[in-house]
């Protein structure tokens, strides 16, 4: 019987289990990979983007400490200027590192983490958790909790356990596409750089007045070779809908993540679907990799090291949950009572199939487009909901509108709002009562003493 | 003990061939069973075909030749050769210790298994089997996205690697050393990038055997290492500045027990830090500028359960080099097992049966393959029915490849037999039809 069980062991899950630890809680945490870090060591995404609203970081508390101790280490340069204009800042990070730094965090507090292991059912009586069941080597096994915390990213253990969910955009279901992440090493980045400089049409996102800002960050994160995609679409070299190859450093010389491929069409939650996705998206890989190195400067002698190794899902599920969060609340940076999180990522929509051309120029994006410096709040109920006692969900798939999480889904702010779950599951657990009934005061307390931050 | 709650879950019943786990076993068998017309499912945990090949990191194939013959052909040789040729730092001809571009072989296994007409099914692990009392296999249960799913065919190939199916359908198997209950130890492979590859290759020799300045020895009598437990270290370059290792050892792992993986995996990630640094301070024209840039996103297992077939391959049969009337495949790797930390005097008793010389080899018989008491049920992949150091020569790619062919081929003719009896297979036939594809059967 354990107080707290995590299932899922991406950012959000593993920070919740630490969090939950340092309270005292005996914890449990399941992952159905071999390691922790969920999207940014099982997919291969990197850098973070972004603790950062201008120049305060808004994403502190665990979620940033694990950053300090890969600093300390070399292995993260720590939060730098993002040269892609998108954002503030990035955080690129070492992977190997991310590993060992969070599974060592939540050992050295007393947490458990089982690996390998998959959620399988649940077992819900009167609208309470008695237990998981999860599969792994030893077949099916039963797991007792207090409380218990959905951090799947897909919110299965919601869905399956009755919460009601949204699944996609409001309006047709559709999800963002999908993108099989490639790491790259032995990358010329001068070279690279050389380009942004010497090509302005391959790189619009640059004019000649900011294309220095590549040269403010010890990391270049950058996006481009338009027109040699474009080119590449055309003569059948690529065969998938993307207009911009995204590039990252990262905390290794000459390593860089490839953002580029473009699954459309696919579910998260379906298996048959993902199956197919994994795939494509390999197929996709393969495509990029040989366009990056026989026409782009700096990738000629670069090698293919991993892609994944899993797809990467940008949204499926979200909760209904006691408070959905909306757009114009992201917008208008709404103030909660029950705040637990900020961020400050822009809403980064990918287009799901179904809508013309480049979500950069839907109709739309004007409404979506947040101010540059504004920061937005999480509240504690877009984590719980009516359904389930002692249920908290974490992570992208928290009570969202489509849009909402469009910005919110990013791995700081995952990270974030997986601290407060953890401590919340704490308190509940400790004082035996309903999710719902964790005082917010305490939560916000114990959540400041652990270093979050929060504009109370 | 907690009792399932009676409730109803999907039934997929349309397959007549399910292979469950996706490696180099489970590859093998589902390009063999669909391309006898069967229709074939591949049940794969992971997101990616290849097993310990690819997810795993194992930086080269074990031979394929026996120094004269290919001794692995069929559609074992065409995965190798496939990935050979965009690998252009291989010679063309090479067939033994040949490194491995993980990321070119998942996409050879993707593309052969479903041009071969089987579908794969990624991210899913079994969970259950229901069996009947005469040991036909009703349906299997398995965990995914999609919660719990029953799914039923004909014939059923466990290419679990550890005969998690087999067993819990009710399989006879043996497990680790007869006295002491102990296994081979696991290794968590992994990838260095940004090595100086000229100071690699003309450095000292990283393999203790086959150089005694080996920086490996160096490393393993530190005190700074304290995970580095012995100097076994095998590597290769794999890519541009890119050099693959299984090195090293993590003892007393059982890969049936979750939380004993579960902490040998933290445990590998930090020895192969371990390792990393080692490897900067003894040598550093090498290796002083390099960084981990991968490790294995599964345990390279070396050794679990035996499941107990009509006929028990044994180190005699290896030592004599035999051949039997039903035999679906050779092998000529050496008997490779890696010392358990209490069988040290053990190894002394293996290292005296002489390792295939140039041109040997000896049978793999159709019956290692069917687990008594199962009839629908075939195994394939290091769990078939052997003893514990015959094993040690059997567990690797190659042969796992050349003997699943049969399998999957097997599977595929069972689909026609009356129960789906594994036991009743034509081996004639089989073993016509293996030559007629290609296999090495002289």
């Amino acid at each position: 019987m354990y107080d707290v069980i995590i299932v899922g062991g991406g950012v959000s899950g593993s920070i919740a289990a630490i969090a939950a630890s340092r309270c005292g809680a005996n914890t449990l945490l399941i992952e159905q990979h071999a390691f922790l870090g969920g999207t940014l060591t099982a997919c291969g995404v990197g850098p973070m983007m972004t603790f950062h609203v201008a120049d305060k970081q808004v994403v502190r508390g665990i979620t940033s400490e694990v950053i300090d101790r890969l600093k300390m280490k070399g292995k993260s340069p720590g939060h730098i200027f993002d040269t892609t204009g998108t954002t503030y800042t990035v955080t690129p990070f070492d992977s190997e590192a991310l590993k060992s730094e969070l599974e060592d965090m939540l050992i050295e507090c007393g947490g458990e983490i089982l690996y390998h292991t998959m959620l399988a059912d649940v077992n819900v009586s009167k609208g309470k958790i008695n237990n998981i069941k999860v599969c792994n080597k030893s077949g099916l096994s039963d797991i007792y909790g207090k409380v218990f915390i959905d951090a799947t990213g897909d919110a299965d253990l919601s869905k399956w356990a009755g919460v009601d969910c949204y699944l996609g955009r409001h309006s047709d279901q559709a999800c963002q596409p999908m993108t099989l992440k490639i790491r790259m090493t032995n990358v010329n980045i001068e070279m690279v750089k050389e380009s942004i400089k010497n090509m302005p049409d391959e790189f619009p996102r640059y004019d000649k007045h900011n294309v220095n800002i590549i040269e403010k960050a010890s990391r270049l994160s950058t996006g481009g070779f338009v027109k040699i995609l474009a080119k590449a679409k055309e003569n059948g070299a690529i065969n998938f809908n993307r207009e911009e190859i995204l590039i990252f450093e990262t905390n290794n010389k000459g390593e860089v993540i490839i953002n580029a491929t473009r699954i459309q069409g696919v579910l998260g939650t379906d298996p048959y679907s993902l199956t197919q996705a994994e795939i494509e998206g390999r197929k996709q890989a393969a495509e990029i990799v040989k366009l990056l190195k026989t026409e782009v400067p700096g990738f000629e002698a670069a090698q293919l090291m991993y892609t994944g190794p899993n797809i990467g899902v940008r949204s499926s599920r979200q909760i209904k949950g006691l408070y959905t969060l909306t757009i114009k609340d992201l917008l208008t940076g709404k103030k909660f009572e029950d705040v637990i999180a900020h961020g400050g990522y822009p809403v980064d929509i990918h287009p799901p199939e179904g809508e013309d051309g480049d979500e950069s120029n839907h109709p739309d994006r004007e409404r979506r487009h947040l101010e540059w410096g504004k920061m937005y709040s999480i509240p504690y109920r877009s984590l719980i909901n009516s359904q389930v006692v002692n249920l908290i969900t974490v992570g992208r798939c928290i009570s969202a509108d489509f849009e909402a999480q469009g910005g919110i889904r990013v791995t700081p702010i995952a990270g974030a709002i997986g601290h407060a779950g953890g401590v919340a599951a704490y308190l509940a657990a400790a004082n035996e009562v309903c999710t719902s009934e964790v005082e917010i005061n305490t939560l916000h307390k114990v959540l400041e003493e652990q270093g979050a931050y929060l504009d109370l | 003990m907690y009792l399932m709650k009676e409730r109803n879950i999907q039934l997929n019943a349309e397959w007549d061939v399910i292979v469950v786990g996706g490696g180099p076993a489970g590859c093998t068998a589902a390009i063999a069973s669909a391309r006898e017309g069967a229709k074939t499912l591949l049940i794969e945990a992971t997101g990616c075909l290849g097993g310990m090949g690819t997810a795993g990191l194992v930086p080269a194939w074990c031979p394929f030749s026996n120094g004269k013959d290919m001794v692995t052909q069929g559609i074992g040789k065409k995965i190798f050769e496939e990935v050979k040729k965009g690998m252009l730092h291989v010679p063309e001809d090479a067939l033994d210790w040949v490194p491995i571009d993980h990321e070119r072989l998942k996409r050879v296994y993707d593309e052969m298994v479903t041009e071969a007409g089987a579908t794969v099914l990624f991210n899913t692990m079994l969970s259950a089997v229901d069996a009947d009392d005469n040991g036909n296999v009703q349906a299997i249960i398995t965990s995914n996205k999609a919660g719990l799913t029953a799914y039923s065919s004909k014939v059923y190939i466990d290419c679990t690697a550890d005969g998690d199916l087999a067993v819990w359908a009710g399989a006879e198997y043996l497990k680790g050393d007869e006295d002491t209950g102990e296994m081979q130890p696991a290794t968590l492979c992994f990838l260095l990038s940004n090595v100086n590859e000229r100071a690699y290759l003309d450095g000292p020799k990283l393999n203790p055997e086959k150089d005694e300045h080996s920086p490996a020895i160096s490393i393993s009598n530190s005190d700074d290492y304290p995970l580095v437990k012995d100097a076994h270290m095998c590597s290769v370059v794999t890519g541009p500045t890119t050099v693959g290792f299984n090195a090293c050892h993590l003892y007393g792992i059982d890969n049936t027990d979750p939380m004993s993986v579960s902490r040998g995996l933290i445990e590998g990630r930090k020895l192969a830090d371990q390792i990393k640094n080692g490897l900067a301070k003894y040598h550093p024209k090498a290796f002083g500028n390099a960084y981990l840039v991968a490790t294995g996103s599964l345990m390279g297992i070396r050794e679990t359960r035996r499941i107990v077939g009509d006929y028990v391959l044994t180190i005699d049969d290896y030592a004599n080099r035999r051949s039997f009337e039903d035999e679906i495949s050779r092998n000529s790797y050496f008997i490779d097992v890696h010392p358990s930390l209490n069988s040290k005097g053990k190894k002394a008793a293996i290292s005296e049966v002489k390792s295939c010389g140039i041109g040997e080899s000896h049978g793999i018989p159709y019956r290692c393959l069917t687990p008594k008491k199962l009839k629908n049920v075939l195994v394939s992949g290091r769990n078939i029915s052997c003893d514990r150091y015959v094993l040690g020569s059997i567990r690797v790619m190659p042969p796992v490849m050349a003997f699943s062919e049969a399998a999957g081929m097997a599977a595929a003719l069972a689909t026609k037999i009356e129960n789906y009896d594994v036991h009743k297979v034509d081996t004639d036939y089989l073993r016509q039809r293996l030559r007629e594809e290609g296999a090495y059967l002289p």
